[in-house]
């Protein structure tokens, strides 16, 4: 074991974030959901009734979308036999959606490697993790299994094949911020952001300010940046991370080998409309590694910051390096 | 040899003049309207099939790439906070972006971090 690794189940030293300063004139509510912190900004002026409302939204897709419930919906459909199963809407919408991801990128985003993830350790949620994990079996198998789920749209009848199982991870939370957004907007709320564990989303702008100031990760070091609009989202092996035998393991697969990916990064932050394609092409960058990664951002021309595994940077697109702000 | 077999007759027959009959005006005024209705007829039809050229090159060009049976996010819609994501743009495209710069300038003042985006 590599003694500067953290222990097992244990997030990296290496994150580093500044105390967090409320903007002028907005309240700040917080709650854990779906593994993560959720952080909600409005304005003073906003209902209460507004927060709870984005509360009972998260409560509603985790109870539904948790692969760590055996209840949940999901679980079920995970537990199912190859047979047609007419789901939810809300489980019809982030399948579609999630499969409409991986087409997009060629299969880099998968949804479909719980298999794979269960094999190399994450077999519960990040915080169970135990210590010590028994070493990774010799043969793991790539992924690509969503092109074999079938789903009929007008019935929301999905079906699974045997060995096929779901696990939405960040797209799921990506999804549930852009919805909450959505949620504030249509209820008459002008002004807000969304933070679902470094997954966040803006609405208008704060009182009295013209842009948000944000803190994106670097390793050991983070940076604050003006974001105007938009969404921000951050994939990387820093949080999620645990030994597997002797071997470091993070939860970051590149379904061409099943294994966690090795691409020489540490974290990619992504900078897009949504906060749902922030995270997926996040996530693709980063498993692709910086060539491929950079490229994939340009041509989809979103703004990113690629965070080598020495700590170097670059960022990639409209990324205003001359606008980043080092956090003391 | 029977007299309709007879070649010097049927000459005779086929070297006659035709007599065209000559048209009446009413005659021609329903000859060009049958035209105008054949012209419409066949624009329509012509455009429907273009059309539906169309429609199913978007819908091939939509699913490049992809081996699912048959995903869609129609009918799959969730009354739970509804926005319109990435996956439902307007031009088809999952990456699709609006354009414009989503930074400010950073002249309201350089103010601490209200919120972070790490690594989740």
């Amino acid at each position: 074991m590599d003694p500067a690794h953290p222990a097992a189940g244990m997030p990296s030293q290496d994150l580093v974030f500044p105390e967090f300063t409320d903007p002028q004139g907005m309240q700040r509510v917080t709650w854990r959901a779906m593994g993560s912190e959720i952080t909600l900004l409005l304005s003073e002026a906003d209902s209460p009734a507004h927060a709870e409302a984005v509360r009972r939204l998260f409560e509603e897709w985790e109870a539904t979308l948790s692969r760590f419930r055996p209840e949940s919906e999901l679980s079920r459909l995970n537990a199912g036999t190859g047979q047609p199963v007419t789901v939810s809407p809300l489980l019809g919408k982030v399948l579609t959606t999630a499969l409409a991801a991986a087409r997009a990128t060629g299969g880099v985003y998968d949804p479909t490697l719980l298999p794979q993830l269960i094999e190399v350790g994450y077999d519960r949620t990040f915080e169970a993790l135990v210590p010590t994990l028994p070493p990774m079996p010799e043969v793991i198998r790539p992924g690509g299994g969503w092109r074999a789920i079938d789903v009929e749209p007008a019935t929301r009848l999905v079906t699974l094949p045997h060995g096929i199982q779901l696990d939405f991870g960040g797209i799921a939370k990506g999804m549930v911020v852009d919805a909450a957004i959505g949620q504030l907007r249509a209820s008459g709320v002008s002004q807000a952001l969304v933070n679902a564990g470094g997954d966040l989303r803006v609405l208008g702008m704060p009182p009295h300010a013209d842009d948000w100031p944000v803190a994106v990760q670097g390793k050991g070091m983070s940076w604050t940046l003006p974001l105007r609009v938009g969404a921000m989202a951050t994939s990387g092996m820093g949080r999620r991370q645990w030994l597997q035998g002797d071997t470091l393991r993070h939860h970051l697969l590149n379904p061409a080998t099943g294994r966690p990916a090795a691409s020489g990064l540490w974290s990619v932050s992504v900078v897009a409309d949504h906060c749902e394609q922030a995270e997926v092409a996040a996530k693709v960058a980063f498993i692709e590694g910086e060539e491929r990664g950079g490229a994939f951002l340009a041509r989809h021309e979103m703004a990113g910051l690629f965070v080598r595994d020495d700590g170097s940077w670059r960022g990639v697109g409209a990324w205003p390096e001359a606008l980043m702000r080092e956090n003391g | 040899m029977a007299q309709h077999d007879d070649p010097g007759v049927s000459v005779r027959q086929a070297a006659s003049p035709p007599v065209a009959p000559r048209r009446t005006k009413a005659e021609s005024l329903a000859v060009v309207a049958s035209l105008k209705r054949q012209i419409l007829v066949g624009s329509v039809v012509g455009f429907g099939v273009f059309a539906a050229l169309a429609a199913g090159q978007a819908a091939s060009a939509s699913g490049q790439g992809g081996a699912a049976s048959s995903s869609s996010s129609q009918g799959a819609s969730t009354s739970q906070g509804s926005d319109n994501s990435g996956s439902q743009s307007s031009n088809g495209g999952y990456f699709n972006q609006q354009g414009g710069s989503p930074f400010g300038s950073g002249s309201s003042g350089g103010g601490n971090a209200v919120s972070g985006s790490g690594v989740s």
